[in-house]
């Protein structure tokens, strides 16, 4: 504290090195942008809800392996998957204040997804090329 | 670092909390929720992937008891992020901020949400 009073530092210059992390509106920006295709392909996924929750394998498979339910499929997961992790990452810098487990967690996180999504990309792509 | 019990100022914990908190936390809350389901996508696109028993073992389990209250509890929290995620953007967009329309765009928000998701579990059955 004494050491701040006696400062030969302005004010403009302290508040200079305190201000924002000038970082952040690209993660909100991307938070949002993957989300507006939620919205209509929840919609199209709504007009295919027999060929989603079909028992029948076979009929599922010949579905995914048309163009537009097999791009559809990605283009969640890409949007789905990506806008989680974006969003969890907000979760954890929220409420995660120890670094070292914040950070662990972040990376978790980011693997969490990059997994299951390369993961779920490559089931479609493999099911829609027929290597069933 | 010791920790000495001395009074804290009041926190969220003694507050009723109002509407639009409650629609806040949920907000974040089903998307965590959500989160946990991209495991149960990719397990649903694997099954389909590796053969008629898999697929069989997972449509099953959905069709249980257990994975009925699942798939309600994900298609409910997904309806619930999806419009209250467009309320958002509307927010973003500049318009709906003052306490009137907060409210009002809330409650659209979570009739909305019963509607759609009982509307469409009623397909998916």
């Amino acid at each position: 504290m004494t050491e701040k009073t006696h400062s030969f530092r302005t004010d403009l210059n302290r508040a200079r090195g305190i201000g924002s992390a000038k970082d952040g509106v690209g993660h909100w920006s991307k938070l949002r942008i993957a989300a507006i295709p939620m919205v209509p392909l929840f919609i199209y996924f709504l007009t295919q809800i027999d060929h989603l929750t079909t028992r029948n394998r076979a009929a599922f498979v010949e579905w995914l392996q048309e163009p537009v339910p097999a791009i559809a499929v990605i283009l969640f997961i890409v949007c789905a998957f990506f806008h989680g992790s974006l969003g969890v990452e907000e979760i954890i810098i929220d409420y995660v204040p120890n670094e070292k487990y914040k950070i662990i967690s972040l990376i978790v996180n980011k693997m969490f997804f990059l997994g299951l999504g390369f993961a779920s990309i490559y089931a479609v792509l493999a099911i829609s090329f027929g290597k069933i | 670092m010791s920790k000495i019990d001395r009074p804290l100022s009041p926190h969220v914990e003694i507050y009723k909390w109002p509407f639009p908190a409650i629609l806040s936390i949920s907000h974040r809350a089903t998307g965590a929720g959500l989160a946990l389901g991209a495991i149960l996508v990719t397990v649903w696109l694997f099954a389909a992937l590796s053969g008629d028993d898999a697929f069989a073992l997972v449509q099953r389990f959905r069709e249980s008891i257990i994975g009925r209250l699942m798939l309600f509890g994900w298609l409910f929290a997904f309806v619930y992020h999806l419009l209250n995620g467009v309320r958002h953007m509307r927010w973003d967009a500049g318009y709906g901020f003052d306490l009137k329309s907060t409210y009002r765009s809330g409650w659209i928000m979570v009739c909305g949400t019963v509607i759609i998701s009982v509307l469409t579990w009623i397909i998916v059955r």
